[in-house]
């Protein structure tokens, strides 16, 4: 090699290393290989091999879309020497070292909520991918009983769990981006024509034109269902994730902060907690909620789940509630022409009832709600100059 | 054969039996209201609503009503709402039902606020017209000025069985909260002109 040619390699070099510490992930890996990481999900259900067949079941259905799978058995080491627990969600200093170790775009992580036998066997679960920088990229709730799969006349049902697993797994990932990062088709929510849409209140002082970063916090439970506040709270944050008007802080991000500020529950957490923990999460606008039914048919064939839930959204900073909603529904509920459409199990019941409550709250506050005066500096609906007063009639 | 006019009369004898067993099958409603005689609403900026009291057999009725409530007044927008978080630092549950004039006006302090609702969920149970469910619902609704601890205005109301079309063709039935939705609209509008 002649002097010149080394004098112009290492002037390339110290070009390149400046240009290279700007690199994200994203960039390091190459645009023929888009992989992801695909994480045993957490489970809720009292069987053990569900785990198995759903990952099993994302990374064929994965692969068959052109993405690669980061090895499992490399990732499930990694999982174990960094001693994760939660599998809902990697904590950041887990998940940048995972997707940069492993050259991949990001984690899909989850919880499988059903997986249920029996004569009207149920599979339910939620899904997000994560990306290297703790963006979502995608997240989805899915659920099938044996009875949604019958076509007329009861042919066409599929009453085996693992077939099940993989319809569920299949319907939630057509909304998957494309390996060339392209959006996928996404098809919308059915609309429930004639039926009562959520209650709700939006305050005017939460600006519609960009989206929020909210909090999502573990639900109160008056139902006897165990489950009923991790299912309604991790749905509830898919369908604001799904929204544009909302972003949501990942859970291992508020139990990292919880930690740190020494809260050990949120059952009896109070604003002053919030108010300390906002900090942590960035954001003062914290989801609270109430379930008041939650019932679960749980396999039994023709059984009509129920939930009734509340929630609000609360600006610890200003100590106001800024978005209020509740709703109540019955599978039986969306029964349409020839008794066809009813929903079946609860984990689709919850997905549909928290998108309703989503969209109910994406709504602009009407015209009356914006209007305020200005009385003496103070803000004042106008509608306040409506209250009763009996002052002047006893003058 | 029977005359045209008997035939007539038999026809509107027979429409105001069928309107009089209607009206009997209708669901009844009561209310009773008191507005203080100096009471000046307009006065009141900001507010806090109390947790109800429950008197009912319904575990979570209070909590549930009181949820409701909340959501019906702020939807009113006349009022600043405090949230339910900070109200639960200055109310202790034991207190529910047993607060005084100088609770309120240490909890007007604590709360910076000018009234504050309360509640009572007397009755919060459902009852069956054939499938159909028929809410049987009383509340009582307080508004406490804080300065002094008076009741400036209190609402009651009771709702029980079935509405004329649920007894006539058996649909149209509504569920607990859905009654008590209607009932606490109803009372609210009775703070405005």
């Amino acid at each position: 090699m002649t002097r010149n040619t080394l004098l112009a390699a290492v002037a390339l070099l110290l070009l390149a290393i400046p240009a290279a510490a700007t690199m994200t992930a994203d960039d390091i890996q190459p645009e023929g290989e888009p992989r992801v990481i695909v994480m045993p999900f957490e489970n809720l259900t009292g069987s053990p091999e569900a785990v198995a067949l759903v990952r099993d079941s994302f990374v064929s259905a994965l692969q068959a879309k052109g993405w690669m799978i980061a090895d499992v058995a490399r990732t499930d080491l990694m999982l174990e020497e960094s001693r994760v627990r939660y599998f809902d969600s990697l904590d950041e200093s887990v998940r940048t070292r995972m997707t940069t170790v492993l050259a991949s775009r990001g984690v899909i992580s989850g919880v499988i909520y059903k997986y249920t036998a029996g004569r009207n066997p149920v599979v339910g679960l939620a899904a997000r991918m994560t990306r290297a920088d703790g963006t979502l990229a995608w997240a989805e709730v899915g659920a099938l009983t044996a009875q949604d799969t019958e076509r007329m006349l009861g042919f066409g049902r599929d009453a085996d769990l693992p077939v099940l697993t993989r319809r569920v797994v299949g319907q939630m990932l057509d909304s998957f981006p494309k390996p060339d990062r392209s959006r996928a088709r996404v098809k919308g929510a059915p609309r429930t024509f004639f039926m009562r849409s959520a209650a709700s209140y939006r305050s005017p002082s939460l600006d519609p034109e960009r989206p929020h970063l909210i909090c999502v916090l573990p639900f109160e439970n008056y139902s006897t269902h165990p489950d009923a506040a991790r299912i309604v709270a991790d749905v509830l944050a898919v369908k604001f994730a799904q929204s544009k008007g909302f972003d949501v802080v990942d859970a291992a991000k508020l139990r990292a902060a919880a930690v740190k500020a020494r809260i050990g529950t949120f059952r009896f957490v109070t604003s002053d907690d919030l108010t300390r923990l906002a900090p942590a999460v960035g954001t003062s606008y914290f989801v609270r909620g109430t379930i008041f039914d939650f019932e679960d048919p749980d396999g039994r064939q023709g059984g009509d789940p129920e939930i009734q839930v509340e929630l609000s959204i609360v600006d610890v900073d200003q100590s106001r509630v800024v978005l209020s909603a509740q709703h109540a529904r019955k599978g039986r509920d969306y029964e349409g022409l020839l008794l066809l459409g009813a929903v079946t199990n609860t984990v689709s019941l919850t997905d549909r009832v928290m998108g309703e409550i989503v969209e109910a709250g994406l709504r602009p506050a009407p015209a009356g709600q914006a209007a305020v005066t200005a009385k003496g500096g103070r803000r004042v609906p106008e509608r306040h100059s409506e209250l009763r007063s009996r002052k002047g009639e006893n003058q | 054969m029977i005359p045209n006019r008997t035939v007539s009369r038999l026809r509107h004898i027979l429409v105001l039996v069928m309107l009089g067993a209607a009206v009997a099958g209708c669901g009844t409603t009561q209310q009773t209201q008191f507005l203080h005689a100096n009471a000046d609403l307009g006065a009141i900026q900001k507010v806090a609503v109390l947790p109800f009291e429950n008197m009912s057999t319904e575990r979570a009725a209070a909590d549930k009503v009181q949820k409701v409530f909340y959501l019906e007044l702020l939807s009113l927008d006349v009022f600043d709402v405090v949230e339910p978080g900070s109200v639960a630092r200055s109310v202790r549950p034991s207190e529910i039902g047993s607060m005084t004039p100088a609770d309120f006006q240490r909890i007007g302090k604590e709360l910076g606020v000018d009234a504050v609702f309360t509640g009572s969920v007397v009755d919060f149970a459902e009852a069956r017209t054939g499938s159909t469910p028929t809410p049987e619902v009383t509340l009582q609704l307080r508004l406490i000025e804080t300065a002094a601890g008076t009741t400036i205005w209190s609402t009651g109301q009771a709702r029980s069985g079935a509405s004329m079309s649920t007894r006539l063709f058996g649909v149209g039935g509504e569920s607990l909260t859905q009654a008590a939705r209607k009932m606490i609209r109803s009372e609210l509008r009775t703070l405005l002109k």
